[in-house]
């Protein structure tokens, strides 16, 4: 909001006149001090000549599925067999007690 | 930061065993339940959900005292008294068992209602004892509710092996 409004060398006292509210309702937005709805948003950026665009993209969050799929080739009882071994393997590496699982 | 007490190595069938033997009416949850859909993060301890009927709690009561549960955590002196009248007064409990850590509870963050949790449940093999597991969609908002760093990370990993799930029920399909 407030990398709009400056690109439109507007006051926030203009921008609140605008948009019939106060220059502290605008200021308590810019500093994330309340979060103002989508359409509240919308509303403002129109008045100053521009528009909301939202948009879903998936996520990059660089989790490597190479585990997972692996396990997805395993039943779920091998799937919580080898992750329990796993977790004794943690366990014995840092210390803690491990004993054999179960077949 | 202090490291997480992994606490004894889990043994899942003998508690699994128990509850089934006792009749218990149960779903898996928590990291065993995460570790059955796919995941690869380790768990060290594990969750049932459990409906809160006077009659399945008399049976969990049973099993519980099958298995040998003393509370984990708890100062040694502690009074712990395993009836129905205590499991009644309270609804999550943690402990400590020859087998592992051991957690029951009946009050799930995330979680509309144990029957909705047990509806969206999947009957799956574990330790060779047939169980129901949650759904991924419930794990996912069991780790939101919880929100430790750890849980965090968790969800990240839930998505992803959710969408992967989807790709592969949309392979099948087209197959």
């Amino acid at each position: 909001m407030r990398e709009a409004r400056l690109r439109h060398g507007l006051s926030q006292q203009r921008l609140a006149r605008r948009a019939g509210t106060t220059q502290s309702a605008i200021s308590r937005i810019e500093q994330e001090r309340i979060s103002p709805t989508v359409q509240t948003m919308a509303e403002l950026l129109h008045l100053m000549g521009e528009e909301l665009v939202l948009n879903a993209e998936r996520r990059e969050t660089g989790v490597d599925l190479t585990l997972n799929r692996a396990n997805l080739e395993l039943t779920p009882e091998e799937r919580v067999q080898k992750g329990l071994e796993f977790a004794d393997f943690v366990r014995t590496n840092r210390g803690g007690e491990a004993s054999p699982q179960e077949p | 930061m202090a490291p997480e007490d992994l606490g004894k190595s889990l043994q899942a069938q003998p508690l699994l065993s128990a509850l089934k033997r006792h009749g218990v009416d149960f779903v898996v949850i928590g990291g065993v339940a995460g570790l059955a859909q796919g995941s690869s993060y380790p768990t060290y301890d594990l969750d049932v959900a459990y409906g809160r009927d006077p009659a399945n709690v008399g049976r969990l009561v049973d099993a519980l005292a099958e298995i040998g549960v003393t509370l984990r955590g708890a100062p040694p002196d502690l009074p712990f008294q395993l009836d129905a009248q205590t499991l009644g007064n309270g609804a999550n409990f943690t402990f400590a068992t020859e087998f592992g850590s051991f957690d029951v509870l009946a009050d799930v963050a995330g979680i509309k209602s144990y029957d909705a949790l047990r509806a969206a449940s999947t009957l799956k093999r574990i330790a060779g004892v047939e169980v129901r597991v949650a759904s991924l969609d419930d794990l996912i908002s069991m780790k939101r509710a919880a929100n430790r760093v750890k849980d965090q990370l968790m969800v990240v990993e839930y998505v992803e092996l959710a969408e992967e799930l989807r790709r592969r029920e949309a392979e099948d399909a087209d197959a």
